[in-house]
């Protein structure tokens, strides 16, 4: 174990590799703050540059862009609520009120500790546990992932804040929009009106992008004049208060294990590493109100738990040669025109590549938290430039951002229509957060419910009865239970104050 | 229900205008001279995907026979239709180039959905480049050892082994229904949402058999994390040779192989296809392409446009009667 630790940062400590992990965080970091560009985008132009390199340094400077890309989707989010990354989405919710209020270097400050304490869970668990994690994940059924996106979806209806009615209104409008594309058990087109585009379904990032960056942009041309210069950025103004360290504790334990699970699942992903992480404290929280409005716990529990998912997606890739999403099948692809394959001999016949590797992220994340808590200072000040100069720029990246994904023109046309409906649903109260969690856990549950339909030969006892899928569907019911109790409790003692306070008033 | 054509409205016209810019400049780009700027080979699937990596290993041997650069370009989506419709509708100058495996050049056609183009009228078949093979593979634990004993436990249990595929209509699905069909057994079918979900899942044990591609089971037949059966290619593959063949096993005539074609917009002019056909044969013959195809588990294959399409027509009479036995058209 220690013998191949000490390998690892044998491998990654070469001034090449050192160089190309410097190179990798960096251009990461870049990307993942240029709204739309992702990392996948980033990854798909880079790779046929890594032909020239070495295996390990390719996989290096590719990893570092994916978790780089991670972390610099949160910067944006906090500084102009426009998400870098759709699992970014989530950092907006908390992270731009915080801007709002003169705190943005407080949530980049945390943001870039939480990253790096997800990061480093992430790591310890992919190289403490990586294979049991692996065999875990493989032992989940299409009926225990069905259960399992069931437990995200329940757990997402507080996520946004406010309406417990509106939440659920975006999150049914999410699932409506997930289904559009071909259906996995039949292979028939829904809802694709003859667009060919359309077949592979809506796209995350087109979506997410129109919903958040667009609208946002609409609101503030509007609004434009009304916003004020944000106040000079002084050193004391990054540090965070002894209270908010305290505050984030918790959080970033809780997200960096709720991540850390997540990311080793194939398929589950960053984005809802992020969402459960923010829900989960949501519903811990006594004073549930302050989520939305700048709550730096709303900002620690997602970006640990996104950082943390980052990190544990290779758990699958690396020790099952299972890619757990597109990127890491990029990755993996990396792997494969080296001669390399990967698969679950991977760790004993390339120790230097996965170990070097493993090794290579600590670094990275290293190296990130370096890079990037002088960087605040820099970051903070974006948010002294007139918006006239800023919004451009941001529409253009969008649109290039969009179109790099696939190629098409067709998505930038959908980040127009959703860019609409977003501003729309701004405008009359409704957070377009849970949408797109509904939209990306709708497909997901959809597809395993009926796989494990299929398994089960149509007998919905059989699918309950296996002690896994019952016990998280057991959970999501008690939620449930949990929220509609919390529910009527809150509408009394709305009423009971309502009524009260007339009274002290009077 | 109205209906949107806009695919047929933007491929008319695009080819309208690039039609007109290529008379205008028709005399300008003699094909002796051809090439004279890179060359664009466009494919349907994402960077790092067997197609791709296929595209890369022949794009960049080409390049040196033709004196330029080929570059490869993704344009991911829709089982690779979105990538040889912008094929179909370029100019046929023989500077964009797709590369079509046989879900875009055949299945997805033969199961009764559009692909936005037709290949035998808008797209010509410069050559063959390499076959894949398949491999049945199942769970641990399973009792069955060899392709004969599962065959014989399925038909005395009909519908009690469930197999996985990539996706209804996808190669793997249809060569399995083939199977089926030739040994008269059923089995449950479980469509999965690309290969990878479905590796998962017969590693993890959940499905019970399945059709991969031999280069994404060799490592975990390696690891014994799966239990091979039968290859699907004529011969036994490379990367497996202790693995028989299906026909081996007793059934006779039964191939199912994965391939692609290099395409052009149809209207290629004959002497630019014939210099991109000698390439890729070149390429094909090259000691370090064999080298680097062998360890994938491809198949090089050398052939004449005409050999190609000749190719092109056969599969599709198989591969129809195989959707057609099997009932699985759509519309």
């Amino acid at each position: 174990m220690f013998e191949n630790i000490l390998l690892g940062f044998a491998t990654a400590f070469t001034p090449e590799n050192l160089a190309y992990c410097f190179l990798g965080v960096f251009l990461g970091t870049f990307i993942g703050v240029l709204p739309g560009l992702g990392s996948l985008a980033a990854i798909s132009m880079l790779l046929p540059l890594t032909f020239y390199l070495e295996p390990t340094t390719a996989l290096i400077m590719l990893g570092g862009i994916y978790y780089g890309g991670e972390y610099g989707g949160s910067i944006a989010s906090i500084l102009l609520n426009l998400p870098g990354t759709p699992s970014a989405a989530v950092t907006c919710l908390d992270g731009n009120p915080m801007a709002k209020q003169g705190r943005a270097g407080v949530a980049l400050f945390i943001t870039a500790i939480a990253s790096f304490i997800g990061g480093s869970v992430g790591i310890v668990a992919l190289m403490g546990f990586g294979p049991s994690i692996a065999r875990l994940g493989l032992g989940f059924s299409p009926a225990d992932y069905f259960a399992l996106m069931l437990l995200g979806l329940v757990a997402a209806v507080t996520v946004g804040g406010g309406s417990v009615i509106k939440g659920l209104i975006m999150v049914v409008l999410g699932l409506l929009f997930g289904t559009i594309g071909t259906d996995v058990t039949t292979g028939d087109f829904r809802y694709t009106f003859d667009f060919l585009e359309l077949r592979d379904g809506v796209s995350l990032v087109g979506m997410a992008m129109g919903l958040f960056g667009v609208s946002e942009v609409i609101s503030s041309i509007r609004g434009s004049k009304t916003r004020t210069i944000t106040e000079k950025v002084t050193a004391r103004s990054m540090i965070p208060t002894r209270a908010d360290i305290r505050k984030t504790f918790g959080p970033i334990a809780r997200g960096s294990s709720i991540g850390g699970f997540l990311g080793a699942l194939p398929g589950a992903g960053t984005v809802i590493a992020a969402f459960m992480a923010y829900a989960t404290e949501v519903r811990l929280a006594k004073d549930k109100t302050r989520f939305g409005n700048g709550a730096i716990e709303g900002v620690a529990a997602p970006e640990s738990a996104n950082n943390a998912a980052a990190q544990t997606a290779f758990i699958p890739t690396l020790t099952i040669g299972i890619p757990g999403s597109a990127t890491m099948s990029i990755m993996l692809g990396a792997l494969m025109i080296h001669g390399i394959s990967p698969g679950p001999l991977l760790i004993s016949d390339h120790p230097t590549v996965f170990w070097g590797l493993i090794a290579s992220f600590w670094i990275g994340n290293v190296f990130l938290l370096v890079l990037n808590i002088p960087l605040i200072g820099l970051w903070v000040r974006v948010l002294q430039f007139p918006y006239k100069y800023i919004y451009p720029v941001v529409i253009a990246l969008i649109c290039i951002g969009v179109f790099s994904m696939r190629t098409s023109v067709f998505d930038v046309s959908l980040v127009v229509i959703f860019g609409a409906l977003g501003y729309l649903f701004q405008k009359t109260g409704y957070s377009p957060a849970p949408l797109i969690l509904g939209f990306v856990l709708g497909p997901m549950l959809e597809e395993n419910l009926r796989r494990a339909m299929l398994m089960a030969r149509g007998d919905p006892v059989r699918m309950v009865s296996d002690p896994l899928t019952g016990s998280l569907l057991a959970i999501s019911a008690l939620m449930l239970v949990w929220a509609v109790l919390g529910g009527i409790r809150n509408i009394v003692a709305v009423r009971s104050k309502a009524k009260s306070v007339p009274l002290g008033e009077g | 229900m109205p209906s949107f054509h806009w695919n047929k409205i933007r491929r008319t016209l695009a080819a309208g205008v690039i039609g007109g810019l290529a008379a205008v400049s028709a005399g300008a780009a003699m094909a002796e001279d051809y090439p004279t700027r890179p060359i664009t080979m466009v494919v349907g699937f994402p960077p790092g995907g067997s197609t791709d990596v296929v595209a890369r290993i022949l794009a960049g041997h080409m390049a040196t026979t033709l004196g330029q650069p080929v570059l490869v370009e993704n344009r991911p989506g829709a089982g690779g239709t979105v990538g040889i419709s912008h094929v179909a509708a370029s100019a046929p100058d023989g500077y964009t180039l797709g590369v079509s495996g046989v879900g875009a050049s055949i299945l997805i056609d033969a199961l009764g959905r559009d692909s936005g183009y037709d290949i035998d009228n808008d797209l010509d078949v410069i050559g063959v480049m390499g076959t894949l093979g398949l491999v049945i593979v199942g769970r641990n634990g399973l009792e069955s050892q060899t392709l004969p004993e599962l065959m014989e436990y399925a038909k005395a249990n009909p519908e009690a082994l469930t197999y996985g595929s990539s996706g209804v209509g996808t190669p793997g699905h249809l060569a399995m229904e083939y199977l089926k069909s030739l040994a008269g057994v059923d089995m449950l079918h479980i469509p999965y949402k690309g290969n990878t979900p479905l590796l998962n899942d017969v590693v993890g044990g959940h499905v019970d058999i399945a059709m991969l591609t031999t280069p994404g089971a060799a490592e975990h037949v390696r690891a014994e994390n799966i239990q091979p059966f039968a290859v699907s290619s004529p011969d036994r593959s490379s990367l497996m040779p202790d693995v028989p063949t299906v026909i081996e096993g007793g059934f006779e005539g039964y191939t199912a192989t994965l391939w692609n074609l290099l395409v052009a917009p149809k209207g290629t002019p004959a002497d630019v296809q014939a210099k991109l056909s000698d390439a890729l044969n070149e390429a094909m013959k090259d000691i370090r392409v064999v080298g680097e195809f062998a360890t994938k588990g491809l198949a090089p294959t050398i052939t004449s446009p005409a050999e190609a399409t000749q190719f092109l027509a056969d599969e599709r009479t198989k591969w129809k009667s195989v959707i057609k036995t099997a009932g699985v058209t759509k519309k």
